[in-house]
């Protein structure tokens, strides 16, 4: 027997593979051959102390560590039936809705992202074809002309009276939406009600509000002018009935959070989404261009016409603008007399009873209430009490309800 | 080792058998994997991606293998993935055993006694197919036939593979001693 042959052979008996009698052959062979007796002894000693090897074990359950793995393999296997018609709402696991949920929510955030997108650009299309006609001169006669043949005074007490208790409405019975209004107007992210329309609105959509915003609030007079005069103007030729706007903006803000809720579950139809987008965009930064593209959607802006009917304060963007309405004109006459920047967020504003000052309140960043007072110019004062009841009413009403509205928002 | 009724049972889409069937078999996946690798958190990782394949294909497995040779396929299988993916098999050989030797030759002094951990090493530093044989045929105490059927792989080859791989853990282990005398 040769050693080579040995040599497998000593490992077939450390594999227990050899029978009785090769054992008893290999064993002679090594008994008389020193140097495979020595490879032998290594090799068993090996062998044995391979034998030896401590056991390991894992130092915690793994079985236990891959549960959570293995349930939502076992929704996967259920559910691999359903996968190709992915839209089958028979199943709806909790893992799979989620990320359902999410593949639906990057498709309508960027469904969300174009509209936003596209807002934005009509947005700025309209600001930059307006600007030049919209210096307070053109844009009153402009808006003479659209206002037309219609009785001026009647037009203009109409709409006096008509604000007035809109305004009231807007502050008494759905205060919510009221302040909301006024607050998401400013174009800071409040932490209203309205927060999660506004968190759930894209940043495209923000840029678009902050950039409404910008322009209202911008330096150049034109611009404010486009961001004051135009809606006002356009409210009294699109929405006589000035309660009515005034309500559906109320309800377009209730509206507005089902809406981007319908636009999760389905961003389908792209013109219904741009509506909402575009009522959603009014709430958060009342736009004029906006406005005046959709005006089945014009929402009145917060007006505090003054007891005599010859001044209004109007709040647009970051500014409050104050307007001197001519006696027996049409509202759309009215000139802007000067807009006064807005620190902080509107609380409320109110008029004196004489009708020479606006006192408006302001919450600054740092919680404080700041009170402001814009007086009338003496010459430019004409004080003829009309003041209609439903109008002084508003006026008492406001500081009472709108503060409330305003804390309970924080 | 795994009683029959059990893998029947959870083949039959008993979740809860298949759990318990898990359960059994989890230490033996870990240390086949720990022993292969070399590394507790390459083992833990092996060894939970092998218990979520036996879980997810038990209904492929026939009764005609054993089930736990069947378990060490799976096992062996992604261990062997994750060594190729980690460790070029190439230069483990020539390299990285001449570095391993000297680094040992260094630390022999202090590291005098542990020879459980000199074989671990020399294990460690088997070409992938020799280690896996070792294993197998140590750790989990199987048969040629049982490793054959496990790596799908000849029984001659088994056994060449196992014979070889014994004679170079005993020239490593005899080098490892040969430097602990000298030094």
């Amino acid at each position: 027997m040769k050693c080579a042959e040995v040599m497998e052979w000593m490992h077939r008996y450390l594999d227990h593979d050899l029978s009785q009698e090769e054992m008893l052959e290999m064993f002679r062979h090594i008994d008389d051959c020193p140097s495979c007796a020595e490879v032998f002894d290594r090799l068993t000693m090996l062998s044995r102390q391979l034998e030896e090897l401590p056991d390991v074990k894992p130092p915690f359950s793994l079985v236990d560590s891959i549960l959570p793995q293995l349930e939502q393999l076992d929704r996967g296997v259920r559910e691999e039936p359903a996968v190709t018609g992915s839209e089958d709402p028979k199943i709806v696991p909790f893992t799979r809705q989620s990320t359902r949920g999410k593949k639906s929510k990057g498709a309508s955030i960027a469904t969300r992202t174009g509209i936003g997108a596209a807002a934005a650009a009509v947005i700025l299309l309209f600001a930059i074809f307006k600007m030049p006609d919209s210096m307070p001169a053109a844009d009153v006669d402009q808006a003479l002309n659209q206002a037309g043949n219609e009785a001026s005074a009647k037009m203009m007490t109409g709409s006096a009276d008509n604000a007035a208790p809109a305004a009231a409405a807007g502050q008494n019975n759905s205060t919510d939406s009221g302040s909301e209004l006024f607050f998401t107007e400013q174009a800071t992210a409040q932490p209203d009600a309205e927060g999660a329309a506004q968190n759930s609105a894209l940043p495209a959509q923000q840029d678009a509000a902050d950039s409404a915003a910008g322009a209202a609030s911008g330096p150049v007079m034109g611009k404010k002018a486009a961001a004051t005069e135009t809606p006002s103007g356009k409210r009294s030729v699109t929405s006589p009935p000035a309660g009515n706007s005034r309500k559906g903006s109320s309800d377009k803000d209730i509206a507005a959070d089902p809406e981007i809720k319908s636009q999760i579950a389905a961003p389908a139809d792209l013109q219904d989404s741009a509506a909402d987008m575009a009522a959603s965009q009014e709430s958060t930064a009342v736009e004029p261009g906006v406005m005046g593209l959709l005006p089945a959607l014009v929402a009145s802006q917060p007006s505090w016409p003054s007891p005599d009917g010859h001044y209004a304060a109007e709040l647009a963007g970051q500014q409050v603008v104050m307007y001197s309405v001519p006696a027996g004109s049409p509202q759309d006459e009215r000139t802007a007399l000067t807009s006064l920047p807005l620190e902080g967020t509107w609380i409320s504003g109110v008029w004196s009873a004489d009708s020479s000052q606006f006192t408006y309140v302001t919450q600054l960043q740092d919680g404080t209430q700041a009170t402001k007072v814009y007086t009338v110019p003496a010459a430019a004062s004409t004080a003829v009490p009309s003041a209609s009841p439903a109008a002084s009413a508003s006026a008492e009403s406001s500081p009472i309800v709108t503060p409330d509205a305003a804390t309970s928002n924080k | 080792m795994v009683e029959q009724g059990l893998i029947r049972a959870a083949q039959a889409g008993d979740r809860d058998a298949l759990i318990t069937l898990l359960r059994e078999i989890e230490g033996h996946v870990y240390k086949t994997a720990f022993y292969i690798l070399h590394n507790e958190q390459d083992a833990l990782d092996a060894s939970q991606e092998a218990l979520i394949r036996v879980y997810t294909k038990i209904g492929s497995y026939e009764e005609k293998a054993q089930f736990k040779t069947w378990v060490q396929r799976i096992v062996t299988n992604i261990c062997i993935d994750k060594f190729r993916r980690t460790k070029p098999t190439v230069s483990i050989d020539e390299h990285e055993m001449v570095f391993q030797d000297n680094k040992h030759n260094v630390e022999r002094e202090v590291m005098s006694g542990y020879l459980a951990e000199d074989i671990r090493e020399a294990i460690d530093q088997l070409p992938e197919h020799h280690r896996t044989v070792i294993v197998l045929r140590y750790l989990q105490d199987f048969s040629y036939n049982e490793i054959a059927d496990c790596l799908d792989l000849p029984l001659n080859t088994v056994k060449s593979y196992l014979f070889r791989a014994r004679a170079q853990l005993q020239n490593r282990l005899q080098e490892y001693q040969k430097g602990g005398v000298s030094g």
